[in-house]
C-alpha cells in the first residue's frame, strides 16, 4: 500500500478497501490539518473540518481526474470549509465560540520544542508578516500542494507564488536565530574538517 | 544567498518539522477519518442513490440561524442550523417517504416528519451529519455538513 500511487489509492478506496483509504488518510493528513490553522479556529472544529474534508473525499473518490493534485484538492476542500465556519461565525450574534482569540493561539509555540535548531526555526518563523507565514506553511506541506491551488486558496496570481515563496524563505533565512543556525554549522563543519585533517 | 547560508531543502525540512511538531495532529483525528469508509460500504445497495449539493446558503429568521437549501427537481429541503438542533422542512411533502439523519460515526436516526414535511434533529454536540431520503419514486441524501453544538 505504501509504494501504490494515489490513484491506485482512489481506486482501491472506491471499491471499499480500507487499507487504501488508511494509506490516502496517513499520506495527506497533514495537509488537511496544516490548511485548518490558518482561521483561529478552536481545535475541535478544526477536527470537524478535518473529518467533513475526508467525508467530502469519500463522497468524490470517483471524480478525482487528477490523483497527482489531490494534496490540492484537499487543502482547497478544507479551506472552503474553514471559510465557510469563519462566515458564519461572523454572522452569529451570540452562539457557540468557534473562534480562538488571536492572541490566545500562537501560530508555533516553541515551547513544545526539545531541539535547539528547530526552537530558533519557531523564533523566527513568528517574526514573519502573516502573509509570509501562511504561504510558508502551504508550500512546505509534505505531500506537496500544486502552486494553482496556492494560488487559489491565497487569491494570488499563480505566478506570484514562485517568487513570494522565494522572498518569504530569504527573509526567514535572514532572521538572527537562523542565521546562528547557518553559524553553528558551519563551525560544526570547519571543526569536523579540521579533524579529518 | 551566500555560501554560509542554510541551504533551502535543509531550510524548508526544518521548517516543516517545526511546524508538525508544534501543531501535530490530535489523537484520535486519523481513525475518525479512517473510520468513515464504513458508509462507502453502507451505501453499495443505494449505488443509484444521488447526492445533492446545498443550491443556496443563506442567514435565517434569526440572525443567528444559518439555513442550507437543497433541491431535487421540484422537491426542496431546507435545513435551518440552530444551536443543538437543526430544523427541516420537505417541500412539497407527500407524507410517503422515510427521512433520516446519519452521522459521520455511523449512527443513523429516523426522522418524525409532520403533515407540512417539518422535521426536528436535536444535536447537542456539533457533528457531521447529512439527510437520507428514500421514497417510492427517489432517494437521495444531502452532501455532508456541520451541525452547530447547543452551548452557547
Amino acid at each position: 500500500m505504501e509504494g501504490d500511487s494515489v490513484g491506485e489509492l482512489l481506486t482501491l478506496a472506491s471499491q471499499g478497501d480500507e487499507r487504501a483509504w488508511a494509506t490516502l488518510v496517513e499520506r495527506f493528513e497533514r495537509v488537511v490539518w496544516s490548511v485548518t490553522h490558518g482561521f483561529h479556529l478552536d481545535d475541535a472544529t478544526r477536527a470537524d473540518v478535518f473529518q467533513l474534508t475526508w467525508l467530502r473525499l469519500m463522497d468524490n473518490l470517483e471524480r478525482i481526474r487528477e490523483p497527482d493534485r489531490l494534496a490540492g484538492w484537499l487543502a482547497t476542500t478544507a479551506r472552503r470549509e474553514c471559510v465557510a465556519i469563519h462566515r458564519a461565525q461572523k454572522r452569529r450574534p451570540t452562539g457557540e465560540l468557534l473562534v480562538e482569540p488571536v492572541s490566545d493561539r500562537p501560530d508555533v509555540d516553541a515551547r513544545l520544542l526539545k531541539n535547539e535548531q528547530l526552537e530558533a526555526m519557531a523564533e523566527a518563523f513568528l517574526e514573519l508578516d502573516e502573509r509570509c507565514r501562511v504561504l510558508l506553511r502551504l508550500v512546505v506541506c509534505d505531500p506537496p500542494i500544486g502552486y494553482e491551488e496556492i494560488a487559489g486558496m491565497l487569491e494570488m496570481p499563480v505566478g506570484a507564488i514562485g517568487p513570494t515563496r522565494a522572498r518569504c524563505l530569504e527573509k526567514l533565512r535572514r532572521r538572527p536565530a537562523i542565521s546562528r543556525i547557518s553559524e553553528d554549522s558551519n563551525a560544526s563543519s570547519t571543526e569536523r574538517g579540521r579533524t579529518d585533517v | 544567498m551566500s555560501d554560509s547560508d542554510l541551504p533551502e531543502d535543509l531550510l524548508v525540512n526544518l521548517l516543516r518539522s517545526t511546524i508538525e511538531q508544534t501543531d501535530p495532529l490530535p489523537d484520535g483525528l486519523r481513525d475518525a477519518a479512517t473510520n468513515i469508509l464504513h458508509w462507502r460500504a453502507d451505501d453499495a445497495d443505494l449505488a443509484t442513490m444521488g447526492v445533492i449539493e446545498p443550491v443556496a446558503v443563506r442567514g435565517g429568521a434569526s440572525a443567528s440561524a444559518e439555513v442550507l437549501v437543497f433541491q431535487v427537481g421540484e422537491l426542496e429541503i431546507e435545513i435551518a442550523l440552530g444551536n443543538g438542533y437543526l430544523d427541516g422542512s420537505i417541500d412539497p411533502w407527500s407524507g410517503d417517504a422515510d427521512v433520516s439523519v446519519e452521522t459521520a460515526a455511523g449512527e443513523s436516526t429516523a426522522l418524525s416528519v409532520d403533515e407540512y414535511g417539518d422535521f426536528r434533529f436535536e444535536s447537542p454536540s456539533r457533528r457531521n451529519v447529512r439527510i437520507r431520503v428514500v421514497s417510492a419514486e427517489q432517494q437521495f441524501r444531502s452532501e455532508w455538513f456541520l451541525t452547530r453544538s447547543g452551548s452557547s
